[in-house]
């Protein structure tokens, strides 16, 4: 009959590690954790700018407050990627915040929490703003056609719906794996 | 920044029993235990100016254990999966083949509970008290009692079969 003070004999008297990390190296590592966090998130925060700027920019040159196909394609195309980095910026920021330190139920809830604000985010404000970039994208083709040659807009075109494509199919996969994962949560939280 | 030498201190305390509570949540899998116990205390290091001696050092680092083990797999960062156990061959006496052929049952054993179930008994196997647990689980000591009970009856009785 084996009981469970056999069992945690068993347990304590297991190999220990083959190789432990010197805690300077650890140190290191996570230091590099922290930069490369800070970097990305002002690195993303840079690129809006620098986007809002452009357009405003061009608004203001090129605009002469009228309204074409062109324009409204341009703000588009800008504006639905413009949102969706801040949404997924402030996604981002969110969860950096979730509390790893928490008791193994609370922190089970507010991850639970967070994957379903990322269900919204993946099921309606990304396909929407693909929507508004690929209509955006077309609204601008006739101008294209007018100011490129046949072999340029044609390669834009192509190019533009691989990417479309490519976008389509990484979204599809990333909307799989977070479902997948708020239902682990699910059950876990389930069980708690 | 966090001082180094207390990280150093609580590091080379706690890390085999971190190392050894991932090993139990990854069915054995050395490497994969290594990188999460890793990640546990690259977490320690980034929090550990926020750790305000509320809780125990042992009990805050089980915490940060547990959430991580949680989702290590399952992040889109992490393309790992657990590996079949492997232990390796010891000449010593102590550690002899019956030993081993009932650790690797444990980590089958530990596997088969769901994952609430798989955090409390590996705390169990630790050695943490019942109120060490309820905070690690954020739980309450009653609700604890009957899943402990529970769980180690299923564990001692799988261990067997």
């Amino acid at each position: 009959m084996t009981t469970f003070s056999d069992l945690q004999q068993v347990w304590h008297n297991q190999p220990a590690a083959k190789q432990v990390p010197l805690p300077d190296t650890v140190i290191q590592q996570a230091e590099k954790h922290i930069r490369t966090i800070q970097h990305t998130q002002r690195r993303t925060v840079l690129i809006l700018l620098v986007t809002v700027a452009v357009l405003v920019l061009y608004f203001i040159r090129y605009g002469n407050g009228g309204i074409s196909s062109f324009t409204v394609g341009l703000s588009m195309m800008i504006g639905s990627l413009l949102v969706r980095s801040i949404i997924e910026l402030i996604s981002f920021r969110q969860s950096q915040k979730i509390d790893i330190m928490a008791g193994f139920q609370l922190y089970t809830e507010r991850m639970i929490r967070f994957y379903q604000r990322r269900k919204t985010i993946l099921l309606i404000v990304t396909p929407a703003s693909l929507l508004l970039y690929i209509i955006g994208f077309v609204l601008l083709l006739p101008v294209f056609r007018t100011v490129f040659s046949t072999g340029f807009y044609w390669y834009l075109v192509l190019s533009g719906s691989l990417f479309f494509l490519v976008f389509s199919f990484v979204l599809v996969r990333s909307v799989k794996k977070e479902m997948q994962l708020l239902r682990f949560l699910h059950q876990v939280g389930k069980m708690q | 920044m966090p001082d180094k030498k207390h990280f150093t201190l609580i590091y080379n305390e706690h890390y085999t029993k971190v190392f050894r509570l991932c090993k139990g949540y990854f069915n054995g899998d050395e490497a994969l235990a290594g990188d999460a116990a890793q990640e546990v205390f690259i977490k320690v290091w980034q929090h550990l100016d926020s750790f305000r001696n509320e809780a125990a050092v042992g009990t805050w680092i089980y915490r940060i254990s547990v959430n991580t083990c949680l989702l290590y797999l399952r992040k889109s960062s992490t393309k790992k999966e657990i590996r079949s156990p492997e232990l390796p061959e010891r000449a010593d006496e102590q550690y002899n083949a019956e030993t081993e052929e009932q650790l690797k049952k444990m980590y089958a054993c530990i596997q088969k509970l769901d994952e609430n179930g798989k955090v409390i008994v590996l705390l169990l196997l630790e050695g943490l008290d019942y109120d060490a647990i309820a905070q690690v689980a954020g739980t309450t000591q009653d609700t604890l009692r009957v899943k402990i009970h529970r769980i180690k009856k299923q564990l001692s009785n799988c261990v067997q079969l």
